[in-house]
């Protein structure tokens, strides 16, 4: 787990001392991860060797040149909630933008802001809130690095019109050999951040696809990201605390709609009418388990009233509404919902009702997400069975009913995971429903045995989908070998590109694909 | 010193000892044998080595320097071009697709030679899903033909402001041309694609990869991946990745009611900031600014007409349309024109629909924001035979900027800025602009056309310098982007030479 001679010596001299470090008490920390092939039960096994803490650009860059003079490892993080940033080659540290905290500007006029990595969406939102804009939150939390998820996932409540996978602008990436490629508009006469694509090959398309390159093709140390009209108040408008809370914003430009429907594919014909109607900011199927863990102050609670809960709470749609431009638009907007909603046969869950109140938190939740982290508390762990494969509606729903459920079941059956057999998604309409994918949500105790079964379940879903010749759950690090040959081989590709810009494969070794296959 | 010393050199043996006319027999014969083979390949009747018909593809509707293939193919079918790319590789021979009838910006002009694939004939419009609001086509596929395809289906294809009725509709997503309409969920609008890399091999992006389409699935408007983004990497990559046999590209719904709103102003100010306003509102459908030089050659019967309208019309016009769909359309119209004419109060602009200098253009555009342009000459070609276009990306704020530098280029070179016609394209909501200068010029004229050269080339420059974005780098403007991102250059260097060793592929464009 130690450096190669010198190395640490010479991040010590680069960063100022108090800015590295390898005592087993602070690596230690980094060496948790709460996805079952590395459980704490594992703790300190994938210690990294060090924790190095960069101030700036130039800082990264150094990092990254004295990992290749003297031959050791780093992954580049962001607040750390993903598996990839587990070290597991000796010789590995950890780059933690903690100090890279800034928000460098917010242009209301041209709609971006530019942030370091360690910003989070709630610390950017609070501040272009005040600005009439906002983003589109991720739903695996606010508390994520703004940078970190625009590259992995970016997936947040607001998708249905604030898009997904667009947000990326004019970006500073420092690339494994150090220099310095500036993305977009980065790289014109006066180095301006408005714009992701620029003159020539358009090199954004290496920054991300489905999973982007978890920090194996260098870091980024800057990235301007995409903002959006808000007509809302400038703080956000919540009301209580977690998980006891609301948020209530104007009546006349904010409305959230719960629909009912008799089965999920009336639910998702209601999917693409609003779609086709390009109506609404966001849009989608609210599985029970996510509303009822998102109220439950406790465990006990959530498991108490989860039998009588689940028979309720079948097939439901949330949909919101947003006036950007006045009241009209909302007024307009919800007529046109209705219409929809008696031409598919869904039928509203009423503000007066039980159920309605159960969801209190839905709006904000479209907007600011902290959902997801109290969905750890059902079982310990969570996650989902497949899923982020993107499609069409039809599609989401397919995968969903054909392979997913089915292996969670399985899941179920064999007592490795929690008894949701509702069989209703966190299923997600994007871009006014041009697209959309699923998660199947799933509640498993937080030890190897259900880990290792849900692991093999997520990899089950993905050969299931290329059997079929359907759209695959995102496969990270080994498992696009498995994808890899069924399409088009692009996992060569990707190999390919990798040790190009990456010769020594240090920078986060096994992503975004191993050099060789996994060990059957 | 280096001790080394030079190498000796005989005088007397020549060089080349194989006889003139062997050479050139060589070299005739080594022509017929590729010829045989591409007719093997595409068959007899495809292949083309005619020096009228070489020539047609010498050279294209822009000053850049002209370059000769060696052959045209028309393949028929992807087989064909896998077998034709393999070829050329295995002869290091440069392979430049073409789709368009007619080429703009000299990036389809075989600058190394080589062999042109004009899949121009490829008209398939494969698969429309109304569902899925997508549309898979063929690289020849051209607008008219599409919109008549789709408005049956109650859809429309993204269209860019009256292009050519030859224009591929493929290249236009490919090469990112601004559609008319800003809506930031109609952009990027490719879903997936098809590709024969430099190996022959075929790659299909994002959903399709898992299977061809007549075997997949799935629906293939899943964008992303597999692994990277190839559809950005794709993307204006102007042909040096591969050669794109099909996308599947989105189909919007089609209005069932239209109106269309013209406000004019004398100056570009107040309504760069109107459509900032209107466009953060997310209101409308095609929303665009044109200056009266634009105006008038769009509008015009005929050139000689073109000056006298010029003089006649506004300086600036905004042109807003705002639809209808199929629920409550004439309130999803009544809506959105409160609120348009709302803001438009509130910026002290006054929106009609009728353009009262030439009420002829509210039908112009009430039947054309969706095709071709419809007259007989060209609107770019309209007042002197031909255009030189300068245009790239900014911000909204900073357009006016431009047109001031744009205005002493033009003063600079004697040239009567009156005649530059200039087009803003609000893109994704007004977060940025295309920002387009026509520059007519007379194609006949070669003085003329070393004069509007030296101008194009100066324009650039200086707007480049105030921060022009040459997204579409064709020409000199990739030597101006990469002078000042080096390391682009450089990692661009290394995918090409990953995804095409033999650099066969469209090759010298983008700099690579
Ligand atoms: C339970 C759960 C639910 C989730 N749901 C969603 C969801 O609905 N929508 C969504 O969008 N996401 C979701 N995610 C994913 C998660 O939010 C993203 O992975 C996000 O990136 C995490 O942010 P982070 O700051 O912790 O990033 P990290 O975990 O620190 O980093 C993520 C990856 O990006 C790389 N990386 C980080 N910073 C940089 C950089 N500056 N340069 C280069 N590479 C870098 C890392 O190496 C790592 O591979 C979910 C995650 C969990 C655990």
């Amino acid at each position: 787990m130690s450096l190669p001679n010198g190395a640490y010596e010479a991040l010590a001299n680069a960063l100022g001392a108090e800015n590295v470090c390898d005592d087993p008490a602070v690596t230690s920390g980094y060496s948790y991860m709460w996805l079952a092939y590395a459980t704490h039960a594992q703790s300190g096994r994938y210690r990294p060797a060090a924790v190095a803490l960069p101030g700036s650009t130039q800082d990264v860059q150094t990092i990254i040149l004295l990992a290749n003079r003297y031959g050791f490892n780093y992954i580049p993080v962001g607040t750390n909630l993903f598996p990839p940033n587990m070290p597991t080659r000796p010789d590995t540290i950890i780059i933690d933008p903690k100090r890279m905290n800034r928000i460098l500007e917010i242009d209301t006029e041209s709609m971006y802001a530019v942030v370091e990595p360690y910003v989070t969406y709630a610390q950017l939102q609070a501040e272009t809130m005040q600005k009439g804009l906002t983003l589109t939150v991720c739903e695996g939390g606010a508390q994520c690095s703004v940078i970190a998820n625009n590259m992995f996932q970016g997936m947040g409540g607001t998708g249905h019109k604030f898009g997904y996978n667009r947000g990326i602008l004019g970006c500073d990436w420092v690339l494994p050999n150090g220099e310095l490629l500036k993305i977009g508009s980065r790289g014109n006469a006066r180095g301006d951040w408005f714009w992701g694509d620029c003159a020539g090959l358009n090199l954004k398309g290496l920054l991300r696809g489905d999973s982007g390159h978890c920090g194996g093709l260098g870091m980024v140390t800057a990235m301007a990201v995409k903002l959006f009209p808000y007509p809302g108040p400038k703080a956000f408008p919540v009301k209580g605390a977690n998980p006891d809370f609301s948020a209530e914003f104007p009546a006349d430009r904010f409305k959230v709609n719960l629909i009912k429907f008799p089965n999920r594919e009336q639910l998702i014909d209601a999917m693409y009418e609003i779609g086709h109607a390009e109506i609404g900011v966001a849009v989608h199927e609210e599985p029970a388990s996510m509303v009822l863990a998102g109220e439950s102050p406790s465990v006990e609670h959530f498991w108490e009233h989860w039998p009588e809960f689940k028979k309720k709470w079948v097939n439901v749609l949330s949909v919101t509404l947003l006036g950007f431009s006045s009241a009209r638009q909302v007024a307009y907007e919800q007529k046109v919902l209705d219409a929809i909603v008696s031409d598919t046969g869904g039928e509203y869950i009423t503000e007066d009702s039980e159920l309605w109140s159960c969801a209190a938190c839905n709006l904000g939740e479209q907007f600011r997400t902290g959902g997801s982290n109290r969905l750890f508390r059902i079982a310990g762990d969570f996650f989902v069975m497949g899923g982020f494969g993107f499609d069409s509606l039809d599609q989401s729903l397919k995968m969903s009913k054909e392979y997913m459920w089915p292996l969670i079941l399985d899941g179920i059956e064999k007592g490795h995971l929690a008894p949701d057999d509702v069989g209703n998604d966190w299923l997600n309409s994007y871009q006014l429903g041009h697209f959309a994918e699923t998660e199947p949500l799933i509640y498993f105790e937080h030890d190897l045995a259900a880990g290792g079964a849900f692991m093999n379940g997520y990899v089950g879903t993905i050969i299931e989908a290329v059997k079929r010749k359907m759209t695959s759950s995102w496969p990270l690090g080994p498992m696009n070998y498995i994808t890899g040959p069924a399409m088009c081989n692009y996992h060569e590709l990707v190999k390919k590109i990798k040790s190009a810009l990456d010769p020594r494969l240090t920078s986060n070794p096994g992503f975004p694909v191993p050099p060789e296959p996994p060990q059957a | 010193m280096s001790t080394q010393a030079p190498a000796m050199v005989d005088y007397q043996k020549p060089l080349d000892d194989v006889p003139y006319a062997e050479q050139r027999a060589a070299r005739a014969a080594h022509h017929g044998e590729v010829k045989k083979r591409l007719e093997s390949i595409a068959g007899p009747d495809r292949v083309s080595d005619s020096p009228d018909i070489l020539a047609r593809y010498s050279s294209d509707l822009s000053l850049e320097q002209a370059g000769r293939p060696a052959f045209v193919v028309r393949p028929q079918d992807t087989a064909r071009v896998c077998e034709l790319v393999r070829f050329a590789n295995s002869l290091k021979m440069p392979v430049i697709a073409l789709s368009s009838g007619t080429h703009l910006y000299g990036a389809g002009l075989a600058r190394l030679g080589g062999m042109v694939l004009d899949l121009s004939e490829w008209k398939n419009i494969h698969a429309v899903s109304q569902r899925n609001r997508s549309v898979r086509i063929a690289p020849g596929v051209t607008y008219d033909q599409l919109q008549d395809a789709l408005e049956p289906q109650g859809l429309r294809a993204l269209i860019p402001l009256l292009p050519r009725r030859d224009q591929s509709v493929l290249s236009a997503h490919l090469e990112a041309q601004p559609m008319l309409i800003p809506e930031f969920n109609y952009s990027e609008p490719v879903y997936t694609a098809e590709i024969v890399l430099a190996s022959g091999e075929i790659f299909r992006t994002g959903a399709a990869a898992v299977a061809p389409p007549d075997q997949t699935a799935n629906d293939m408007v899943g964008p992303w991946g597999p692994g990277l983004d190839w559809n950005r990497l794709l993307t204006r990559s102007q042909g040096t990745l591969g050669v794109i046999t099909w996308a599947n590209i989105m189909a919007e719904p089609l209005p069932l009611r239209q109106k269309i709103y013209f406000t004019p102003a004398p100056a570009i100010e107040p309504l760069l900031g109107f459509t900032s306003r209107v466009q953060k509102k997310w209101l409308g459908y095609e929303c665009f600014i044109l200056n009266r030089a634009n105006l008038a050659c769009i509008l015009a019967r005929s050139p000689q007409e073109i000056d006298a309208l010029q003089q006649s019309l506004p300086a600036f016009v905004q042109v807003f349309c705002i639809g209808g769909l199929a629920r409550f359309p004439d309130e999803r119209i009544a809506w959105q024109e409160a609120d348009f004419l709302e803001t438009s109060q509130e910026c002290g602009l006054t929106p009609r629909t009728v353009l009262a200098e030439f009420p002829r253009a509210a039908r112009f555009f009430e039947k054309n924001l969706h095709r071709c342009f419809p007259g007989e000459v060209y609107w770019k070609d309209a007042r002197r035979g031909a255009s030189a276009d300068i245009f790239f990306i900014t911000t909204m704020n900073r357009v006016p900027l431009f047109i001031e530098e744009m205005q002493q280029q033009a003063a600079l070179a004697g040239y009567n800025f009156q005649d530059i016609g200039i087009y803003v394209q609000p893109i994704e909501n007004g977060r940025a602009a295309h920002l387009e200068f026509s520059l007519p010029y007379n194609p006949a004229d070669e003085r003329g056309c070393t004069r509007m050269r030296g101008l194009h080339e100066a324009a650039s420059r200086a707007l480049f310098a105030q921060g022009a974005l040459f997204t579409r780098a064709y020409g000199t403007w990739t030597q101006l982007a990469h002078g000042c991102n080096a390391a682009q250059q450089q990692t661009a260097r290394l995918i090409k030479e990953l995804l095409d060793p033999n650099n066969i592929m469209n090759p010298g464009r983008l700099g690579l």
